[in-house]
């Protein structure tokens, strides 16, 4: 990632079939005022991730250093599909294609020449498919997220550890978030989907897994180093 | 019996020797007449990840024109209730043995358990289920001495909260020459005139204090 990508508005939908196309997502996350202190004075960062269907969190969606006492994410049903060359732990995505705005329900070809074409409906519904016919190449999907300060950015929310096949790749945005505190963690960082060999002290707190699938706004609070539903 | 156990014994003998790592410092005798005379001690620091050198693993008194100093992967692993620079750390759990790429569990009662394997294979991981602590680490040397002792390399500066925390011993050894210090001792400011000596790639290193500055003869 270099720089943030800026966004368009909302897309508005006159049919007003599809709320969750349209709706934000809210996570809310309460800190208690001793795990604030705790967690500030000790350079932990407030870290989410997002989900891919049957795939691990492998990428921290964004890591704020600046947190309080309370705090919203929020997210839009907006998706970008890019190419990358690289998946290492803890180093930051590298975008190594074009990206292209896709929705669900479309798809993109890879070309031979390594560019991602103007996307197309096609494969499943709920999913973004890269139709890889370009050779080794690494999946990744970006999803438009509104931080703590209120900023919209479309930022990586997956990397496929392994190239993808030289076939059509559909990839399944779920809603459920990972949310936890992790010291040093930068946004677009990527993250072991087994023991890797990271080359500083990381110290990662006690995370806690928000399935959004049912409904706009979730809270949770970290109090006592633990995570509940208030 | 005896053989087979002898036998292994020589066996982890020697695969030590394989990864032990030493530094030869030298003094040059105006230069050791000087410390000597104005009480400097000779002392020697161990790095962990990225965090800055914050433990004095050893300081030495009796040091003369050339001083070695050894030391092999044998790792400890403890939690401190503080961090507090000038003072000497204080082991405030029980201490475990621990090998790369192993893991112990700090109970919520506070116990570190015995390890087993898990987290990455160069990381020492304690797996937190107590609340706020300083995770530290021993770690075993030969010192110029000769003597082997397992004394803290690394205490961290700040508490971790419940969860995995991964500890990366790395192989990067400060020394300095310092009035009034003694092993152990924490610190968070830099030291005067040090050398950082890189064993990475390499088992053994030689520097040479002369003139009041380190080459490498």
């Amino acid at each position: 990632m270099t720089q943030p990508i800026p966004v368009d508005p909302l897309p508005t939908d006159p049919s007003g079939q599809d709320d969750s196309a349209t709706e934000p997502k809210t996570v809310v996350i309460e800190i208690a005022d001793e795990d604030l202190r705790v967690l500030r004075r000790s350079g932990y960062r407030l870290c989410f991730a997002k989900r891919i269907q049957a795939q691990p969190f492998n990428v921290v969606w964004q890591a704020f250093e600046e947190f309080f006492s309370s705090n919203h994410l929020s997210w839009i049903h907006s998706f970008e599909l890019f190419g990358s060359a690289l998946f290492l732990p803890y180093a930051t995505v590298r975008i190594s294609t074009n990206v292209v705005r896709i929705d669900t329900g479309e798809q993109s070809v890879l070309d031979s020449d390594g560019l991602l074409e103007a996307p197309s409906t096609g494969g499943p519904a709920d999913a973004v498919t890269m139709v890889n016919r370009f050779g080794t190449i690494r999946a990744g999907v970006s999803q438009t997220v509104t931080g703590l300060q209120g900023e919209s950015h479309s930022l990586p929310i997956y990397v496929s550890a392994e190239p993808v096949p030289l076939e059509a790749n559909p990839l399944v945005p779920v809603d459920e978030v990972l949310v936890w505190f992790e010291q040093d963690a930068t946004t677009s960082m990527m993250l072991p989907d087994r023991p890797g060999q990271p080359q500083e002290m990381v110290s990662r707190s006690k995370g806690t897994v928000v399935d959004m699938s049912g409904s706009d706004v979730q809270t949770r609070l970290y109090a006592g180093q633990e995570w509940s539903t208030p | 019996m005896a053989d087979q156990s002898l036998q292994r014994f020589q066996a982890f003998q020697a695969a030590l020797a394989d990864v032990q790592k030493q530094v030869q410092i030298e003094i040059a005798l105006p230069d050791l007449e000087n410390l000597k005379n104005a009480g400097y001690k000779l002392c020697f620091a161990k790095k962990v990840g990225t965090e800055d050198f914050n433990v004095v693993w050893q300081s030495y008194d009796a040091y003369l024109f050339s001083n070695n100093f050894s030391w092999t992967p044998m790792y400890q692993l403890f939690g401190s209730n503080t961090f507090q620079g000038d003072v000497t750390v204080r082991v405030s759990t029980n201490v475990r043995d621990i090998g790369l790429g192993e893991t112990s569990v700090l109970s919520p009662s506070g116990i570190l358990q015995p390890p087993s394997t898990g987290g990455p294979e160069t990381a020492i991981t304690m797996n937190n289920e107590y609340g706020s602590i300083h995770p530290g680490v021993n770690q075993l040397s030969t010192g110029i001495d000769g003597k082997q002792v397992s004394t803290p390399i690394y205490v961290a500066v700040n508490p971790v909260v419940m969860g995995p925390t991964q500890l990366t011993p790395v192989e990067k050894v400060l020394v300095w020459f310092e009035q009034n210090v003694e092993t152990s001792t924490m610190f968070s400011t830099s030291r005067s005139n040090p050398v950082e000596i890189d064993l990475t790639a390499t088992n053994s290193a030689t520097r040479r204090y002369e003139d009041q500055v380190w080459v490498t003869p």
